[in-house]
């Protein structure tokens, strides 16, 4: 005794269709992680940038603009940001023998407020750079107003850190410079670019 | 004397046969040219140097993107419940799309944010990222709104799955639309192009994701056609944003450079028309197959 299995080609097709949308789910689903590998490649994509003669070598993130020609080694700048452009910056100066990290940055904060207003220091710290590279580590914020009064924009408050070490006869300083209410998600940038800088 | 009577020329008409369904077809083009006619309306006010009062702008901002469902409530809605055998849950996939856009879709978009990081990727990285991030969760939104509710027993024929995608096209591009405008108020003029290439993007990915529908509903032999027009429609959501943006900004200029918005509106016209037509090719193409498979039995 037979069976005539009249449901069969039915079962088939139901088979295909769900065959169909799982295949489809999956393709969302794999896009979404091919999406977030992207954006994690862009985002964290970065060019070396070596300067023999400062003795200094570090990876800044693609797509920002370099400078070299002002009174620091080494500045690069997220042009594609509206308001304050986020900065990196390497400044060297030189020190003499009976010169702490903490003349330096005293020298700092006599000269800044001309040229930054409203310049206030809010922190600072000893810090372990390296295991064997001691520096120190001051945080401070200051008022950024467009210097083009046409553009008639809002004054932005700007939050920086700079490290500062000692080495070889010249104070190295580290500066990093955001938006305020960027600052903590911007920073992530910064410790990735400390954490190529060699000198 | 005797009656004649009058001989007919012409032989006696024969009952018609009443087509029971809305053309989905016809709907579309009537919107999208109603809706090309006012975005051109607009770009010539501005191309003329017409100013519109600044008193306006905020009231025609918050009206502008409500041009297109009042389009798609008479091209598409009303004309529905006209015809012997109208598609019931037209509205409710209008509105559930258009909640699901505002509940997941944008918060999920603004999350990943590619306009942050895409701005500095190349041409190619671009429309894969815009491809694969807003393309994906757009279009995959729209199809989850519609299996959830039509896969059962709400597609009768292939071009219900036409009807409906548009339907939640036009849900989820308001929302979007809506979403724009919350930036801040500009003028009508320029928003009006901006509206415009937002929704003819979604009609015409929209258009790419009914076909994969009616493939795996009507001809499940051919399962991976609908994963194909899924990737197919976010390719062309990713396109779109980002071919758009290419062509509307203006490059490096000496002297004082300003946007393109005409180059950016035909680039819009175009893509809809060329997605569309080639669509419809698909979809007659599948039709016609059916009924000589259905003949040959």
């Amino acid at each position: 005794m037979g069976f005539v299995e009249i449901t069969g080609r039915e079962q088939v097709l139901i088979r295909q269709q769900r065959l169909g949308h799982f295949l489809t789910i999956l393709l969302i689903v794999l896009g979404l992680l091919y999406s977030l590998n992207l954006r994690t490649g862009v985002v964290s994509s970065t060019v070396p940038y070596t300067d023999l003669q400062a003795g200094i070598s570090v990876n800044y993130p693609a797509n920002w603009l370099l400078d070299t020609s002002g009174d620091y080694v080494f500045r690069v700048r997220d042009m594609s940001r509206t308001g304050f452009k986020t900065t990196l910056q390497v400044t060297l100066r030189p020190v003499g023998p009976d010169m702490t990290e903490r003349n330096v940055l005293d020298s700092l904060n006599i000269t800044r407020p001309i040229s930054l207003s409203t310049y206030d220091i809010q922190s600072v710290e000893q810090i372990m750079l390296t295991s064997e590279t001691p520096a120190t580590l001051m945080r401070y914020t200051y008022v950024d107003t467009e210097t083009n009064p046409f553009l008639e924009s809002f004054p932005i408050v700007v939050a920086g850190e700079d490290i500062l070490t000692l080495s070889g006869g010249q104070a190295i300083i580290i500066t990093f410079r955001a938006d305020a209410r960027t600052f903590d998600q911007d920073r992530a940038i910064f410790l990735q670019f400390l954490r190529t800088l060699e000198f | 004397m005797r009656y004649n009577r009058p001989r007919l020329l012409t032989p006696p008409r024969e009952e018609e046969e009443i087509y029971p369904y809305r053309r989905v077809w016809k709907s579309i083009i009537r919107e999208i040219g109603v809706l090309t006619l006012i975005s051109a309306g607009f770009y010539a006010i501005g191309f003329v140097g017409l100013s519109i009062p600044e008193r306006l702008h905020a009231p025609m901002n918050i009206a502008l993107p409500l041009v297109i469902v009042i389009l798609w409530l008479y091209f598409s809605a009303w004309k529905e419940s006209r015809v012997l055998e109208p598609r019931n849950q037209l509205l409710a996939v209008m509105l559930v799309s258009g909640l699901v856009a505002n509940a997941i879709g944008v918060p999920l978009i603004n999350a990943l944010n590619p306009d942050e990081w895409l701005s500095s990727a190349g041409s190619f990285e671009r429309i894969l990222g815009y491809a694969f991030t807003i393309g994906l969760i757009q279009e995959g939104l729209k199809y989850g709104v519609m299996r959830v509710i039509l896969w059962q027993d709400g597609f009768r024929n292939r071009w219900d799955t036409l009807a409906y995608a548009t339907a939640s096209a036009v849900g989820y591009a308001t929302v979007s639309n809506f979403h724009l405008i919350e930036a801040g108020v500009i003028s009508p003029d320029v928003l009006a192009l901006r509206l415009y290439t937002n929704v003819v993007m979604h009609y015409a990915s929209s258009v790419l994701l009914a076909y994969g529908l009616s493939e795996l509903r009507f001809n499940p032999q051919v399962f991976f056609i609908m994963p194909a027009a899924m990737l197919l429609s976010a390719i062309v959501t990713g396109a779109t944003i980002s071919i758009r943006a290419t062509l509307t900004n203006s490059g490096f200029v000496l002297g004082i450079g300003g946007t393109r918005p005409l180059f950016g509106f035909v680039f819009s016209l175009v893509l809809v028309s060329v997605v569309c037509i080639l669509t419809a090719f698909l979809f007659n193409n599948a039709e016609r197959r059916e009924r000589e498979a259905v003949e040959g039995d």
